[in-house]
């Protein structure tokens, strides 16, 4: 039954009571007394307060999706949807779905409460899904009729590759930044880890003045802690596939997934690039690297091959201190000897399926080899 | 933990126990399988078992359901109702094992089909309102439960209740739809449900002219609605032994072809609704009175009018009938062939003694017509005859000489067959008839109880011209007198009747006259308000003009400040002057300090020799006026000190 856009169907449990009904109607005209028919018609009219409650419900519940529709496939959708319950008596057996499964499933809201829910919509592989509309249907109370409603969103969702934890790709460039992974020999005014106190000179400002120690009267003493230093990773995806692979594609965007998070936890500085592609995205350490991820999301297999100007474009975009690595779903070789040549200092590393026998690269080029669940060196 | 849905199985167990009805009567009617289900079920529940096979469980399934189909042939039941017994079998696994999300629901399904038949049962009021006060109170809170089944918990605290304020609207619906339901009854013939067993009558058949009758007792036999109500007949005997005794024959009881009962309602007739409330005293018979000329019945049976005035339908024995006729209390004159006269004036071989031919040659006047004959005889009686139940019993060869010319007392029977006798002695085609007399009526209802002492006998003469006219020998005096009860049992009484034959037994001409009622009393307020329309447009106008006024001036009310409000506002605005002076004083060198009053510093400035010293005296003493006193800042004083303000400020 559609009236306007909502749509009003008996579930199958209605139907059942409603054939039930049926032969009980008939069964009660040919009775003596007229009190089945009270029981039959309290039956109806608990058929008829559902259709009309479902049809309130799936109508005027309020739902605000949330304005990021983002998550990593396989997993549940994170951010939170926010239902209010419009009424001032309570409502539930409320569904929300759409194209891609149920979204959240509610069995009760208190009169006029507003809830912030996660939703229990499990995403499906890598790439960006139109999530243009869902539906709001609901049963309530008895689960005998159905009422359903199209809510339009215009939204996209962009489910992110899956990552696994992998070592760290090569960085090179290291700088010294509050907060990075590694150490040098070198004291710092400023940092995370307290190195220890030293004579004051005059270009110390007296906020590193160590008050505790210069107490004692040895004069005043100055703070010292750690040196922090971070470095920079430069990667290059590259998505060209000789063969109709798309398992291997797939293991190629979750290895630049994986490095990312790698990189992240480790402090460094990330500057990656999808070769063929006109930007570079920068990803700072400690951020989520959204852009990045949302780039992989995007990201298709190209049977186009690799054109030397423009991977060689891509690698001047890259930071000049940055260490380079290559995810690649071939053994690029001609791609390397390219890149040896060209920078022969600069730290090179290789990331290639581990489907590929016995590559035959630099000696310089560190080889690593991933699956879909690991990255590792021969 | 589902406990509605636990609580609704064990209902539809109750109700399923009342259909099993036992062989045997008890005086007391206990639902002894009822509470025998719910005690098992109990056990069963308690028993929490996991897991049970389900070949197991739908073999025990099976043969519950044939034992229970076979066992309602038994006990005489119907047998696709106690079919519902066998589903007992189904709901006990559902409580004693864990029930999954699709157990629950059929679970449910079966528990309203067994609540269902219990409201088949019952059929008195306050059985059913338990068993449907539980229903309503249940039911819907344990459909939510077997719904919410299927949608995860958020938190303990979020616990479904149903708001109690919609019980009204589908309380209210129920009822419409209950009103709107049309009911088509099918012929017993098509009805599955019906098991027609047939009935033990009592009724009587016979009037014997030498018995002697105590009376009868307090049983109801029928309940009847209507005005004018007559004498209302059962039973018609026309056939006589020839000694005392009246016999209804079989030809009495034909169907009388010259009248047709199906037809519209016949104008200016009289309408009765009927309650037959023991069906074994009236066994085939129908109480009617008068002529009647259409008639209803509930039961889907036909009937028939016999042709000798009485209306006979097969009556089931557990059958508890209404129905409606039709009638008129005047007869019509209709012929008799020579067949039927001779038969209405068959004596059967009676002799008549000399005494009896004596009496009916001399002491009745001569040339007298059969409707003056017909009168001297019953008055006869009446004014010499007494009414006595248990008079002594009559010599069976000689009855009625015995009772005319020596007992001269005893039940109407005798009245009734004497006389009828007597008139076809005369010439008169007579009959006797059986049947019942009103005498007990319910003024708050509206309804008369008939019950087996207010059975009566009187006698029928077919007077040329007129038809088939009643006569009542008995003795008016000592005929059962109207009964009064007592304010209670006559509102116990009118509610017992308004429950069986309004909601119980409602159909489809109580619904019209349900409609008709509505219309009655919907129409003129509907008509009285359109008449008025004018009037209640202006009416609300002029409310809602008045609550606009009230309003706005509340608003208008508003905005006239109080005189505190007003000096209030006012030393605010006054410091504010006077703190902008002394701030562009001090700019110019001049601080006063806080120790001195603005009179003290405006002195000192008039001896420093400042040159605007009239404005700052002018400015101090409007502050000191103000804020020390009590003067309100009117706006012109507000645009002078402002004046004055600026070119104290302007001064370098």
């Amino acid at each position: 039954m559609r009236l306007l856009t909502r749509q009003l169907n008996p579930t199958r449990f209605g139907i059942m009571t409603i054939a039930l009904s049926v032969v009980a109607y008939i069964a009660a005209l040919q009775a003596f007394t007229n009190l089945p028919l009270f029981g039959l018609s309290f039956l109806c009219a608990l058929q008829v307060y559902n259709m009309w409650m479902a049809f309130r419900v799936a109508g005027q519940l309020k739902v605000k999706a949330p304005g990021d529709l983002r998550g990593i496939e396989g997993r549940n959708l994170v951010s939170s949807w926010e239902i209010h319950n419009p009424f001032n008596y309570g409502i539930g057996q409320i569904r929300l779905t759409s194209s891609l499964g149920k979204i959240l499933e509610i069995q009760y809201l208190g009169p006029e409460e507003k809830v912030s829910l996660s939703p229990q919509l499990r995403l499906p592989k890598r790439g960006i899904y139109p999530f243009s509309k869902i539906q709001v249907g609901s049963s309530y109370p008895f689960g005998l009729w159905l009422s359903k409603t199209p809510i339009k969103l215009d939204e996209k969702l962009i489910v992110h590759p899956s990552s696994y934890p992998c070592e760290v790709p090569p960085a090179s460039g290291f700088e010294p930044v509050v907060g990075g992974r590694l150490k040098s020999q070198n004291k710092s005014a400023s940092g995370d880890q307290f190195s220890g106190v030293r004579p004051m000179v005059s270009s110390d400002s007296i906020r590193q003045v160590h008050w505790k120690t210069s107490a004692k009267g040895q004069g005043i003493m100055v703070k010292e802690f750690e040196e922090e230093l971070a470095g920079r990773v430069g990667l290059i995806f590259l998505p060209q596939i000789k063969n109709k692979d798309s398992e291997t594609f797939e293991n190629a965007v979750r290895c630049c997934s994986s490095l990312m998070n790698a990189t992240q936890e480790a402090g460094h500085q990330l500057d990656a690039i999808i070769a063929g592609r006109t930007n570079r995205i920068q990803v700072p350490p400690f951020s989520d690297g959204r852009d990045w991820l949302d780039e992989l999301a995007a990201v298709q297999a190209s049977k186009v091959g690799i054109d030397m100007e423009s991977l060689l474009l891509d690698v001047n975009k890259l930071p000049s201190k940055s260490s380079i690595c290559i995810v690649a779903l071939h053994t690029p070789n001609s791609e390397l000897d390219m890149i040896r040549s060209l920078f022969p200092k600069r730290k090179v590393a290789v990331y290639i399926p581990e489907s590929v026998d016995n590559p035959t690269l630099s000696e310089n080029v560190r080889v690593y080899f991933y699956n879909n669940k690991e990255i590792y060196r021969k | 933990m589902n406990k509605y849905l636990i609580l609704s199985i064990f209902l539809g167990l109750f109700c399923t126990g009342l259909s099993v009805e036992l062989p045997i009567s008890i005086e007391i009617p206990i639902p002894i399988f009822s509470i025998l289900y719910c005690i098992v079920a109990y056990a069963v529940y308690k028993m929490n078992i996991k897991h049970v096979n389900k070949n197991i469980e739908a073999g025990l399934l099976c043969v519950g359901i044939i034992v229970s189909y076979w066992l309602g042939a038994y006990l005489g039941a119907n047998q696709l109702i106690f079919m519902s017994n066998g589903l007992v079998v189904y709901q006990l696994f559902r409580l004693a094992c864990e029930r999954t999300k699709r157990q629950s629901r059929l679970a449910m399904l079966v528990c309203l089909a067994q609540v269902w038949v219990g409201l088949l049962i019952i059929a008195n009021f306050l059985p059913f309102i338990l068993i449907f006060s539980i229903s309503i109170f249940l039911l819907p809170k344990a459909l939510t439960e077997t719904e919410n089944l299927y949608f995860p918990v958020r938190n303990l605290f979020s616990v479904f209740k149903f708001p109690k304020v919609h019980l009204l609207p589908i309380s209210l619906v129920a009822v419409l739809v209950f009103v709107a339901l049309p009911r088509i009854k099918l012929s017993r013939s098509l009805n599955p449900l019906q098991n027609a067993v047939a009935g033990q009558g009592e009724l009587q058949k016979k009037a014997d002219t030498s018995n002697s009758v105590d009376g009868g007792g307090e049983r109801m036999v029928f309940q009847i609605e209507g005005k004018q109500i007559g004498y209302l007949r059962t039973v018609t005997l026309d056939k006589f032994d020839g000694l005392s005794a009246w016999e209804e024959s079989t030809w009495i009881q034909l169907p009388d072809t010259k009248r047709s009962i199906w037809g519209p309602i016949p104008k200016d007739s009289l309408e009765r609704s009927v309650k037959i409330i023991s069906t074994s005293l009236l066994r085939n018979s129908l109480p009617v009175d008068g002529r009647v000329e259409k008639m209803d019945i509930n039961t889907g049976n036909r009937f028939y009018l016999a042709d000798g005035g009485g209306a006979l339908t097969p009556l089931n024995f557990h059958d508890n009938p209404s129905y409606r006729f039709w009638t008129y209390n005047e007869p019509i004159p209709s012929p008799m062939n020579k067949k039927f006269r001779k038969r209405y004036l068959n004596i059967g071989g009676f002799e008549v003694s000399n005494q009896l031919k004596q009496f009916l040659d001399t002491q009745m006047p001569k040339n007298l017509t059969d409707q003056e004959t017909a009168d001297f005889l019953t008055n006869y009686f009446i004014d010499n005859f007494t009414y006595e139940l248990g008079a002594p019993k009559l010599d069976r060869i000689s009855a009625i000489d015995d009772f005319m010319f020596n007992e001269k007392t005893g039940h109407c029977e005798r009245y009734a067959s004497t006389l009828a006798l007597l008139l076809r002695l005369k010439g008169i085609p007579s009959r006797v008839v059986l049947g019942y007399v009103p005498r007990e009526y319910n003024n708050i209802a509206g309804f008369y109880n008939v019950r087996t002492k207010n059975a009566h006998a009187w006698t029928e003469a077919y007077i040329q011209g007129k038809g088939w006219v009643q006569f009542d020998a008995t003795p008016y005096e000592e005929l059962m007198p109207y009964e009064e009860k007592s304010l209670g049992f006559t509102l116990i009484e009118s509610f017992r009747y308004f429950w069986f034959n309004r909601i119980v037994e409602f159909d489809s001409e109580d619904r019209s006259d349900l409609i008709q009622f509505s219309k009655g009393i919907v129409t003129p307020v509907v008509n009285a308000f359109i008449n008025t329309l004018p009037q209640i447009v202006l009416v609300c106008v002029i409310v809602y003009l008045v609550y606009m006024i009230k309003k706005n001036f509340k608003k208008v009310k508003l905005k006239k400040k109080t005189p505190k409000e007003q000096k209030a506002e006012s030393m605010l605005k006054a410091r504010s002057f006077y703190g902008k002076l002394l701030r562009s004083l001090a700019k110019q060198g001049y601080e006063k300090p806080i120790a001195w009053t603005p009179n003290e510093f405006a002195q000192f400035l008039s001896q420093q020799g400042y040159p605007l010293i009239t404005e700052i005296k002018s400015i101090t003493k409007t502050y000191c006026d103000i804020y020390y006193g009590s003067k309100i800042l009117s706006e012109e004083n507000e645009s002078v000190l402002q004046a004055q303000l600026a070119i104290i400020a302007a001064k370098k």
